[in-house]
C-alpha cells in the first residue's frame, strides 16, 4: 500500500508544497511515492529532487511536451492511470490553486468525494478542515478505499533530505487533453519571497494610501519579507489579485505578519491568524486586529513606517 | 445560448459564526442568510453576457431544502430568466451537488455554466471542477475576467504564480472570482414582480442520479482564539522585542 503524491513545480523546481505534503503522507506509514508530471527538459531534475526527500520511497516520472502547461485536465487523467495501475490508499497534494484546480477534478473522474485544505490527520480516514474563513473547524470522515486529500501547506512543516535516493521510474505519458489551450501565463520574477513561503510577510490596507508604498517595500526589502494586500488593495487596482491576503486570497503562516492600516476583517484573519507573531499598527485603537495582535502600535504607519526603516 | 447559474444560499459572511453549546451544529440565531457572493458574481456575469447578445437565456438552480427558494427568487429580481429548485432534504456532498448539477444541465440543454469559485462558509472549492469533469467540459477555473466570441471562450485564470489565460471552446464551464462583474441589486419593483413568480421545483430522486456520499462531517469544533497582545508606544520598543522577545528579527 502507499501513499501518492502530485508533486508541484516552477520553473524547474520542486515546490516547498511538495515537501509538505510529503510530511502529512509520513504519518500514514506507508510507502510514499512522489508523481512528477513535468516536460522533458525538467522531468529529470524533478525526480532528482523528489528522490532525496526524506520519506519519499519512490519517484514516478512522466515526461512529455504538453505537461510544461501543467493543465489541470492533464494532470488529473494522468494521475487517474497511475492510481488505477497501483495499489495506492492515498493520493494528496497541496491546496494551492494547483490543486484546487487538480483534486476535484481528479475525485470526479474516479466518482469519489475528496477532503480539501485539511489541516491536521487524526486517524487514517479522519482529517481536520478549516470552515468559516477559519472560525470553526470541521472533521471528517472519508470512506473511499482511494482517499484523496489536498493539504493545507503551511500546517505542516516541510519534509527534509535523506541521504539514499529513492528510485525513479519512468511512467509512459498519455496523449494530451487539447480542449484547453494556454494562451499566456503571467511569470513574475520578483526579488521578493513567495507570499506562502517567506518567513515574514508585511501586510497593508487601504488605509496606508499609494503614496506609502514604497516605503512598505523598503521596510519589506530590509527584512527579506513578502508583501501581500487586503481585499480593498486590489479592488482599487493598487496590487493585483496574486498578492490578496485573506479566505478568498492566499492562507499564510509565517513566523512574522506586520499588518499596516488593515483593521482586521475576518476574511482578512481568515488568511493571516495561523502566523507565530502578529504585529499590528493602526491609527484606530479599536481595529479588530489588535484582538489578536501579539504587538501593536496604535499611531499613523506614515510615521512608524520610516521610524522602523532607520531603526532596523 | 443558456447559461446555467448554481446557486448556493449561505451564511452572511460579515456574520461571525457560532457553535451551539452542545457543539451539535451551528448557532443559527440572528444569523442573516444570503446568496453565496461568488454565485452573486457569476449571475451577474452571466446577466452580462445576455446584455451582450451572446446568451439569450439566463437560468439559476439551487439544490436544496425550501428555504433556497427564497434565494432563487432573489436571483430572478436581479434579473434572471428562469429558475430552478431542486429539492433535497438533507446535506449532501460536494460530488452529490455536482451529480445532481450535471443532469439539470444535461436536461436544460445548456451550454456554459458560471458557478462561484467556493460556497463561501463551507469553503470546499471543489463543485465547479467535478461538475466539469463529470459532463466531460472544459474548464476555466478561478476566472477573474471572460471573453465570448461565438462558440470561443477565453478567461484569464488565476494560478498560484499569477495567472494564466485559457481558451476553449463551448459548451464550458467558467468558475468565478468576486470581481469578474460587479453584483447586480434588485430593485422594489423587481422584488416584488418576483414575489408573485411561481419556483418550479423537482425533486432530487427524479434526477435519476447516485446520492450515496463517501465523506460524513463527524464533528464541528471552535478554533482557539488567539489572545490579545500588548500595545507598545512607538517602533523602538516594537524592534526591541522583537529582536529581544522573538527573535525573529
Amino acid at each position: 500500500m502507499a501513499t501518492l503524491i502530485l508533486a508541484e513545480h516552477v520553473e524547474g523546481r520542486l515546490s516547498e508544497a511538495t515537501r509538505s505534503a510529503v510530511t502529512a503522507a509520513r504519518s500514514f506509514g506507508c510507502d510514499i511515492h512522489v508523481l512528477i508530471m513535468a516536460s522533458e527538459t525538467c522531468a529529470e531534475t524533478l525526480s532528482q529532487q523528489a528522490a532525496f526527500i526524506e520519506g519519499v520511497t519512490r519517484v514516478l516520472c512522466v515526461a512529455a511536451p504538453h505537461l510544461e502547461t501543467q493543465l489541470a485536465e492533464d494532470l488529473a487523467v494522468q494521475t487517474q492511470t497511475v492510481l488505477e495501475r497501483g495499489s495506492y490508499r492515498y493520493a494528496l497534494m497541496s491546496s494551492g490553486y494547483e490543486g484546487k484546480r487538480v483534486m476535484p477534478y481528479l475525485a470526479a473522474l474516479r466518482n469519489t468525494d475528496l477532503v480539501t485544505d485539511l489541516i491536521k490527520i487524526e486517524e487514517e480516514d479522519t482529517f481536520v478542515r478549516p470552515v468559516y474563513a477559519g472560525s470553526l473547524l470541521v472533521v471528517e470522515r472519508l470512506k473511499s478505499a482511494v482517499k484523496l486529500l489536498s493539504i493545507r501547506a503551511s500546517a505542516f512543516s516541510p519534509a527534509g533530505l535523506q541521504a539514499m535516493a529513492a528510485p525513479i521510474e519512468m511512467v509512459a505519458p498519455l496523449p494530451p487533453n487539447l480542449a484547453v489551450r494556454l494562451v499566456e501565463r503571467s511569470g513574475k520574477h520578483s526579488s521578493r519571497p513567495e507570499l506562502s513561503q517567506a518567513r515574514i510577510v508585511i501586510g497593508y490596507g487601504l488605509g496606508v494610501g499609494k503614496n506609502e508604498v514604497p516605503n512598505i517595500e523598503k521596510l519589506a526589502d530590509k527584512l527579506n519579507a513578502a508583501i501581500g494586500v487586503t481585499r480593498a488593495v486590489v479592488e482599487e487596482e493598487m496590487a493585483s489579485s496574486e498578492f490578496l491576503l485573506g479566505q478568498t486570497g492566499k492562507i499564510i503562516a509565517p513566523e512574522l505578519y506586520i499588518a499596516l492600516g488593515i483593521s482586521g476583517a475576518v476574511q482578512h484573519l481568515a488568511g493571516i491568524k495561523d502566523s507565530k507573531v502578529i504585529v499590528a499598527v493602526n491609527k484606530d485603537p479599536n481595529a479588530p486586529i489588535f484582538q489578536i495582535a501579539n504587538y501593536g502600535i496604535v499611531g499613523d504607519v506614515r510615521d512608524v513606517v520610516p521610524a522602523l526603516i532607520e531603526l532596523l | 445560448m443558456k447559461i446555467l447559474v448554481p446557486i448556493k444560499r449561505v451564511i452572511d459572511p460579515s456574520f461571525k459564526v457560532r457553535l451551539k453549546p452542545d457543539h451539535s451544529g451551528l448557532d443559527m440565531t440572528y444569523m442573516k442568510m444570503v446568496m453565496n457572493p461568488y454565485d452573486e458574481t457569476a449571475l451577474a456575469a452571466a446577466l452580462q453576457l445576455k446584455e451582450q447578445d451572446v446568451a439569450t437565456q439566463v437560468l439559476t438552480v439551487s439544490c436544496g431544502t425550501d428555504d433556497c427558494v427564497e434565494t432563487l427568487r432573489m436571483s430572478l429580481a436581479m434579473g434572471a430568466d428562469e429558475t430552478l429548485f431542486v429539492e433535497a432534504r438533507y446535506a449532501m456532498s460536494p460530488l452529490v451537488v455536482a451529480r445532481l448539477l450535471k443532469a439539470v444541465a444535461e436536461r436544460e440543454n445548456c451550454s456554459l455554466i458560471l458557478i462561484g469559485r467556493q460556497g463561501m462558509g463551507n469553503d470546499g472549492n471543489q463543485v465547479g471542477q467535478m461538475l466539469a469533469a463529470l459532463l466531460g467540459w472544459p474548464c476555466l477555473p478561478f476566472a477573474e475576467t471572460l471573453t465570448i466570441e461565438g462558440t470561443n471562450a477565453r478567461a484569464r485564470c488565476k494560478t498560484d504564480q499569477g495567472f494564466d489565460m485559457l481558451e476553449t471552446v463551448l459548451p464550458t464551464l467558467v468558475s468565478v472570482e468576486i470581481g469578474l462583474a460587479a453584483p447586480r441589486y434588485a430593485s422594489m419593483p423587481n422584488l416584488m414582480k418576483a414575489k408573485k413568480r411561481k419556483i418550479p421545483a423537482i425533486a432530487a430522486e427524479t434526477l435519476g442520479v447516485d446520492m450515496e456520499m463517501d465523506v460524513a462531517i463527524t464533528q464541528l469544533r471552535s478554533q482557539p482564539e488567539r489572545g490579545r497582545g500588548v500595545i507598545l508606544p512607538d517602533a523602538a520598543a516594537l524592534i526591541d522585542r522583537l529582536r529581544t522577545e522573538t527573535r525573529i528579527i
